[in-house]
């Protein structure tokens, strides 16, 4: 039964997934990113005395940061998303156990994380003709990806048994995720840190460095690295390898272990009211909707409240506070110089990562909840709707600009210097911009049409080819390459523009 | 509130429809409507499943834009004068479309306010709308907390709030229990004498049978029947027929009475001992029938006159089977 159960389920998965254009859309896309890297080592092949290698090295790591892609959003969200769509208790009652349930649904992305990875083939072989990898490292290098696949596919079944919501899993990945990467460096530079302080001996920091090299190397991270070095002929079942299909392995039984206790209350049926729970009581009797409806909702429900706004930006406050007495303490000359930039660059990165998510949850949540027929029958414009509900939304950016704004004055210098002058002046600072504001757009559009990963996906849309472009010809292009590019990245932003209200307007009426 | 749009002449009619049609991709799911709703009715739609009714809400409501023909509401085109159609009109969707974390009270006035009233219209709106659905007691409880019902007493409050002119309610019987029903039909009576023009969607053509004025009945994205609900009953029927019910079974008495002058043809009624007589009105009328049993010895304990019955002609008007 459970077998069938099994069976059946991936049939499904299967079924939908091959139905769905947008699927092998990415996996084109994907193909396609690979041709780019190889034209891109065609171009400068002189330079090269490895070509096949450079070539396979960024594919490789192309592929890297796609399973992590992958981990973040079509892995965290296997079952979280039946938890949503208030499925998963229909597949218990159809008497499908839970490994049958996990095992239904990982596999057919596992599959898909598989074939996306053997599209490559051809390009392998063409990366052993240009010279300067063996088969051997290639089979290596595939052997360890696979095995971070199915850890990836481990971590998402357990984290989306754990979470009731599909965001929830998604961050706790991407934080697991950063926390393992960044472990390595946080080890090593304490090692070095304390020991210069005189604080630990020499062995003391000889066993962190050696503990900042074993995580490394539980990752493709660290692995890749030696399996790409000239001459490696070591057994493709590495440390990593190992590492990786027992944790995932680990997970998934974890995952099996939990999954009654932690899905046995599923009905994610309300959306969240948010820091508004606290004072529920208080806000129903007192405080009446302001004459600008929509920016009340959205900022009340979507960011938070004023609740929401302060506490975040205690927690900016306390979280800079303590990075500036860190680089006080370090720093010797320039201090304030120092902890102005940290603050301005901390809080601009978190401003450029905010806009997006949250002008994209605030258009989602109400497609979640069929909320958006009736607010587009006001009689208000399309674009008035939006206006309102991107001013509902602007005050959870406010903990962010308020602490840039006391870095800048900290350092006023470094302000006008390096971040005004060299940003906002800069010849091609205008290009970043742009690239960023379509990167915004994409999100939203994309938002409105997938189910999960609009954020990871918009993001490495724009981000990829930049990346490209600047790797080959974009850092000493001319002018006019430059702005012809600035100048299709504004019309596609427009464009998306406009395709984003006629989606909304679509989705309104369906 | 804002300006108060002229209330229309009673003889104009609150929705035109020509030449509707309506086609999801290749898919054909209006094919050509035509109806008028008069203003200050309470009008059926009915249909089966995929008729096209919600689509026929939809255009009406400016939610989809007319691909051919024209929709008019209040004498204004839909698909220009969306801005001010909207203004003047509610519509109730059939699902529940809410923001289930707000309270009663913040949702009603949230929509209130989104309409442009000004705090102090907003108060006095919403006792009237709370009151009049009933829901005053229930202002701050969570709309995540409430039932059914109660959800869609909240939903028609929320369309009354900007005291629209006309009521679009999508099936919003579904899923109430029998007392649920019977209140929100008094609910509708009472909105109708107050002037409004509203049009209520069902599958269920008896249901809306006592409450309802006129009727259109859609299937398969074409108008099978529209006019008032009399209308509907007397459809096709050529003679006047009454319904008999004797003491007990007639058997053979049937004959005799379908041998009287002026008797056209005696039916029994499945299920019961009942019989339809229909009679030629030139030769006999109501008391004639009566004698003439009576002449061929039946006991009569019922004589009533004999509708059609709203179901039969729900099915006559319709095609069997979903499409
Ligand atoms: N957005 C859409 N895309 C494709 N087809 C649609 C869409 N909306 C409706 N349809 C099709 O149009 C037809 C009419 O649908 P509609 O929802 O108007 O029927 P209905 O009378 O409201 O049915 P029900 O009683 O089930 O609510 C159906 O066959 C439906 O499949
Ligand atoms: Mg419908």
């Amino acid at each position: 039964m459970a077998a069938r159960g099994t069976f059946a389920l991936v049939e499904r998965a299967m079924r939908v997934d091959t139905r769905l254009a947008r699927t092998h859309l990415i996996r084109l896309g994907f193909a396609l990113l690979i041709l780019l890297f190889v034209v891109q080592v065609q171009l400068g092949i002189a330079n090269y005395n490895a070509p096949g290698r450079d070539v396979f090295r960024s594919m490789c790591w192309v592929n890297f940061f796609l399973l992590n892609l992958a981990g973040v959003s079509f892995f965290s969200t296997v079952i979280t998303e039946e938890k949503e769509e208030l499925t998963l208790g229909l597949l218990r009652m159809a008497g499908i156990s839970p490994v049958g349930i996990l095992l239904g649904k990982v596999t057919p992305r596992l599959l898909g994380v598989i074939l996306l990875l053997s599209v490559q083939l051809p390009f392998t072989i063409l990366a052993i003709t240009l010279g300067g990898v063996s088969i051997d490292q290639i089979f290596a290098a595939y052997v360890a990806l696979l095995a971070f696949a199915v850890l990836m596919a481990g971590l998402g079944a357990f984290l989306s048994t754990v979470c009731a919501r599909s965001s929830l899993a998604a961050s706790l990945t991407t934080a697991t995720l950063a926390t393992v990467f960044i472990t390595p460096y946080i080890l090593r530079d304490a090692g070095r840190e304390m020991h210069r302080a005189k604080d630990i001996s020499v062995t003391t920091r000889e066993a962190l460095y050696e503990a900042a090299e074993t995580v490394e190397q539980t990752t493709p991270l660290g692995s890749l690295d030696v399996i790409l070095t000239t001459g490696f002929n070591s057994s493709p079942l590495s440390f990593q390898v190992i590492v990786d299909l027992s944790f995932g392995a680990v997970l998934f039984l974890l995952a099996w272990a939990l999954f009654d206790v932690s899905t046995r209350n599923e009905a994610v049926s309300t959306p969240a009211r948010g820091m508004m729970a606290l004072f529920s009581k208080r806000v129903a009797s007192q405080s009446r909707v302001w004459n600008h409806a929509i920016v009340w909702k959205d900022f009340n429900f979507l960011t938070g409240g004023v609740t929401a706004v302060v506490i975040k930006l205690l927690a900016y406050s306390i979280l800079m506070g303590a990075m500036s007495m860190m680089i006080s303490k370090r720093v010797r000359t320039d201090v304030t110089d120092n902890v102005g930039s940290t603050l301005m660059a901390s809080m601009l990165t978190a401003l450029i990562v905010e806009i997006p998510i949250y002008l994209s949850r605030s258009f989602r949540e109400e497609l979640r909840w069929q909320t958006w027929s009736c607010l587009t029958l006001l009689p208000k414009s399309m674009t008035r709707v939006a206006l309102g509900k991107l001013a509902g939304v602007a005050p959870a950016f406010l903990p962010a600009i308020i602490v840039f704004t006391v870095g800048a004055f900290i350092a006023p210098r470094f302000f006008e210097n390096y971040l005004f002058k060299r940003i906002f002046l800069r010849e091609d600072g205008w290009y970043w911009v742009l690239q960023y504001i379509l990167a915004v757009h994409v999100i939203v559009m994309l938002s409105l049409v997938v189910k999960w990963g609009a954020v990871p996906f918009g993001i490495s849309v724009v981000v990829v080819p930049n990346v490209i472009f600047m790797a080959t010809v974009g850092r000493n292009a001319p002018d006019a390459i430059l702005v012809t590019i600035g100048v299709c990245t504004f019309l596609m932003a427009l464009f998306l523009q406009w395709l984003i209200i006629r989606q909304l307007k679509i989705l309104a009426a369906t | 509130m804002t300006s108060p749009a002229p209330k229309p002449a009673s003889n104009e009619p609150a929705v035109v429809l020509r030449g509707v049609q309506h086609s999801f991709r290749k898919f054909k799911a209006l094919v050509d409507i035509n109806f008028d709703v008069p203003s200050q009715s309470l009008h059926g739609f009915v249909g089966p499943n995929g008729a096209g009714k919600t689509t026929v809400l939809k255009l009406i409501c400016t939610l989809l834009r007319p691909q051919t023909g024209t929709v008019k509401v209040f004498g204004r085109d839909v698909a220009t004068d969306y801005l001010e159609v909207r203004r003047r009109l509610g519509f109730m969707p059939d699902h529940f479309s809410m923001y289930r974390q707000m309270t009663v009270y913040e949702y009603l006035d949230f929509f209130a306010a989104a309409y442009g009233l000004p705090l102090e219209t907003r108060t006095r709106v919403l006792d009237d709308v709370l009151e009049l659905t009933d829901m005053g007691g229930r202002r701050s409880d969570l709309i995540n907390g409430l039932s059914r019902g109660m959800q869609q007493r909240v939903g028609l409050a929320r369309v009354l709030v900007n005291d629209p002119d006309i009521l679009l309610l999508d099936e919003p019987a579904s899923g109430l229990d029998p007392r649920a029903r019977i209140e929100l039909m008094d609910v509708l009576r009472a909105l109708r004498s107050m002037g409004k023009t509203i049009i209520i969607s069902s599958h269920i053509l008896s249901e809306l049978a006592e409450l309802c004025d006129s009727v259109t009945i859609i299937d398969r994205g074409t108008i099978r029947y529209c006019g008032t609900m009399q209308g509907l009953l007397d459809h096709q029927a050529d003679y006047p027929t009454y319904r008999l019910t004797p003491a007990e079974p007639l058997n053979g008495l049937r004959e005799k009475l379908s041998q009287a002058t002026g008797i056209i043809s005696v039916e029994e009624v499945e299920g019961s001992s009942d019989v339809r007589v229909a009679f030629d009105p030139e030769q006999l009328d109501s008391n004639g029938v009566l004698r003439a049993a009576m002449n061929a010895g039946i006991t009569v304990t019922g004589f009533a006159r004999a509708q059609r019955h709203l179901n039969q002609a729900f099915m006559d008007l319709t095609e069997k089977g979903v499409r």
